[in-house]
């Protein structure tokens, strides 16, 4: 795993925050983790999904840094476990934005603070 | 090896390494994966996905998650410590890092072994001769068993070790079968005793820890820390 650079983003936090705002703008503002795993593994053409522990360690981490906001499902479907439903905040959707319009300039992917 | 079974196996894991946790942050991880491995199942299953590949598929999932689900644990342990200050706790959460950090090490082990069997088996008979490798990863193996056997309620655990002794038994003194080299044409008779032995040593060297060393029960009252 490369190492972090501070004040930066992993890479697997940009395409997860890039891969939220896609399904944002395509009417889904809110999402679960297996969804995004299967969101990603299709934008990035691979067969393989995202590890259970990588994928959401990161999308803790996003949240620690005030990218991402979750809460549980209010009921799940009869005989389906509830899911936690993630959604960009305001930080977020600004920080996908400026990398998926700048992936390689000095803003993209940057954080202005480190988690708490 | 069906979806259903290595989703048991993934619960299994995630119980173990969210252990004495601070209990609002152990249950959101279990009911996440929970929930994640559910709709897995669900959707490969609409899509057509044969079970086989279904499992396997969950199955590597937990397997390239290892790593981060064991630091993502020593995170949390280290913050949990701090906010209890409880010296005895801390000690105890000690152990439990250490414990999972060995426990992980046989269960990447545990899945390279059988990974190595499948490959063996299905592509390369070759892979079946002895090797100092293969003494390596069937170490490896039998340790991961024996690790993940100490989840296991004590009589399974029990009858599964008398059926390897007992199959390692058969294949050792029968002629027919030792003509044909083991019984199963995978693994030898004294990898069968090896495997055994580790399960026995896992459960009876290890005995469940006393409940004192367990989490305090106002460590449940720590805020959630996503």
């Amino acid at each position: 795993m490369p190492r972090r650079k501070p004040g930066t983003l992993l890479p697997l936090e940009i395409e997860i925050l890039e891969v939220a705002l896609s399904l944002s703008r395509s009417g889904e503002p809110t999402f679960h983790g297996f969804g995004l795993a299967n969101a990603m593994r299709e934008q990035r053409e691979s067969r393989s999904l995202t590890g259970h522990g990588t994928l959401y360690k990161a999308l803790n981490r996003l949240e620690g840094y005030g990218l991402l906001s979750s809460e549980w499902e209010q009921q799940g479907t009869q005989g389906r476990p509830r899911r936690r439903l993630y959604e960009l905040t305001g930080a977020g959707l600004r920080v996908a934005e400026e990398s998926r319009t700048a992936p390689s300039s000095p803003a993209g992917g940057r954080i202005a603070s480190e988690p708490a | 090896m069906t979806p259903e079974q290595i989703a048991a196996l993934v619960a299994k894991w995630v119980r173990f390494y969210t252990r004495r946790l601070p209990s609002s942050t152990a249950q959101r991880r279990v009911n996440e994966i929970d929930a994640d491995v559910y709709d897995h199942i669900e959707h490969e299953r609409s899509s057509g996905t044969a079970d086989r590949r279904i499992a396997l598929s969950i199955l590597s999932r937990m397997a390239r998650g290892l790593a981060a689900d064991l630091s993502w644990r020593a995170r949390h342990a280290c913050t949990s410590r701090a906010r209890t200050n409880i010296r005895t706790y801390a000690r105890g959460a000690g152990m439990g890092h250490s414990r999972t950090a060995l426990v992980t090490l046989l269960l990447a082990a545990s899945i390279a072994g059988l990974v190595w069997l499948f490959a063996g088996f299905l592509f390369a008979p070759e892979l079946r001769d002895p090797h100092p490798l293969a003494i390596v990863v069937w170490l490896g193996f039998g340790g991961g068993l024996a690790a993940v056997s100490r989840a296991a309620p004590r009589r399974v655990v029990l009858g599964a070790a008398a059926l390897l002794g007992v199959v390692a038994a058969a294949d050792l003194v029968t002629p027919l079968l030792q003509a044909r080299g083991s019984l199963t044409g995978l693994i030898s008779s004294s990898e069968y005793t090896w495997i055994a032995i580790a399960i026995l040593t896992a459960n009876g060297a290890f005995p469940e820890r006393a409940p004192s060393r367990r989490s305090p029960k106002s460590s449940s009252n720590v805020p959630a820390q996503s």
